[in-house]
């Protein structure tokens, strides 16, 4: 493989980097958040607040807010009941002077981290965030090993037995018994 | 030696699929309360027969108590009510009612039908007692220690299981200490 470098990069490192790159993509999974978009909005008939920069604040902190009764869906896209009362919540604290970091830990304490769609990093969640990359750097270190160890037997994978055979055909014909041909 | 070796990939696999087995009994709507262990978040309602009247977290300090969520338009709560009927009737633990996010009027109606187990009952209109103790569905009950400390959290309706099982115990050991 090793004379033909040009194969050797379509076939090995191409899909090597393909595969790195899914998986980096992987690896920011527990940092997207559905409907950010921007698609669906299930917004009350009337908007909650008047000024303009609570009303966007509302909206990005209802993306961020899970409705616990329909799992799947943030508060903002939510047509349930229970999503309506944390928006409201969520409204009455903005006017009252809240920042965001305040209102979010309001809603952990009383619903716990479930209710955020974007999990804290605790040593809980470390590993909900760091395992795509363990993953990833476990499979480069085998990968590595089964490289190097590839490379100290020669490049072609056969066995010793064809080895030692080859090379006496090769001394047959008076050749140097180099395995590189 | 090798042969051992090939093993591994099937290893990985079997562990990854007993986590994924164990993720298909879990329930995502059973969501786990953080005040468990935590003081019982303060309130002082108007009690629903009298609105004169207020019921507060303090009125049970020094008692195990039950707060039991529950409203007229909730259905399923139509099938723990006779559990509550018992529990009060034989006196096994004093249970404090918070209607939550009803009409005063249906919710004395629907008592009438049912029976009243609640020594005392908290209209919760806006659902803002609710929402300080972590409630996203009705009917839900929190056991509470006489130090005003939340030990327990069922989601949904109890069960005679779910009582003989995990709740009357709890009670009688929180009763002893």
């Amino acid at each position: 493989m090793s004379d033909y470098p040009m194969m050797k990069r379509l076939i090995v490192q191409f899909p090597m980097i393909a595969v790195l790159a899914l998986v980096m993509t992987l690896a920011v999974a527990p940092a997207m958040i559905p409907g950010a978009g921007g698609q669906a909005h299930a917004g009350s008939a009337v908007p909650l607040l008047e000024d303009a920069d609570h009303a966007a604040r509302l909206r990005n902190l209802e993306y961020e807010l899970r409705c616990l009764v329909c799992q799947a869906e943030s508060v903002a896209e939510s047509n349930s009941e229970f999503a309506d009362d944390i928006r409201r919540q969520a409204a009455r604290m903005i006017e009252d002077g809240m920042t965001d970091q305040q209102i979010r830990d309001f809603m952990v304490q009383r619903y716990g981290d479930f209710i955020l769609f974007r999990p804290p990093v605790n040593t809980t969640t470390y590993l909900l965030w760091g395992g795509p990359m363990l993953l990833l750097a476990i499979g480069l270190v085998v990968m590595g090993f089964i490289m190097m160890r590839r490379r100290k037997s020669g490049d072609v994978g056969i066995s010793n037995a064809d080895h030692e055979r080859a090379r006496a055909l090769l001394a047959e014909r008076g050749g140097k018994g180099d395995d590189r041909q | 030696m090798t042969s051992l070796r090939y093993l591994i990939p099937l290893g990985v696999f079997l562990v990854i699929s007993g986590f994924l087995a164990v993720g298909l009994f879990l329930n995502p709507g059973q969501i786990p309360s953080p005040l468990i262990g935590k003081p019982a978040p303060e309130f002082e309602l108007q009690q629903l027969h009298d609105p004169r009247q207020v019921v507060t977290h303090r009125d049970m300090a020094g008692q195990v108590w039950m707060l039991n969520v529950f409203a007229s338009w909730c259905v399923t709560c139509r099938h723990e009510h006779p559990l509550l009927v018992e529990l009060n009737r034989h006196q096994v633990i004093p249970i404090v009612g918070l209607n939550y996010k009803d009409r005063r009027e249906d919710a004395i109606n629907w008592l009438r039908g049912t029976g009243n187990p609640y020594v005392a009952i908290g209209h919760d209109l806006d659902g803002r007692v609710g929402m300080d103790y972590g409630v996203y569905g009705t009917p839900e009950t929190y056991i509470i220690d006489a130090q005003g400390i939340i030990r327990y959290k069922h989601i949904g309706p109890m069960s005679g299981d779910v009582l003989e099982k995990k709740i009357l115990p709890m009670i009688r050991e929180l009763q002893q200490s």
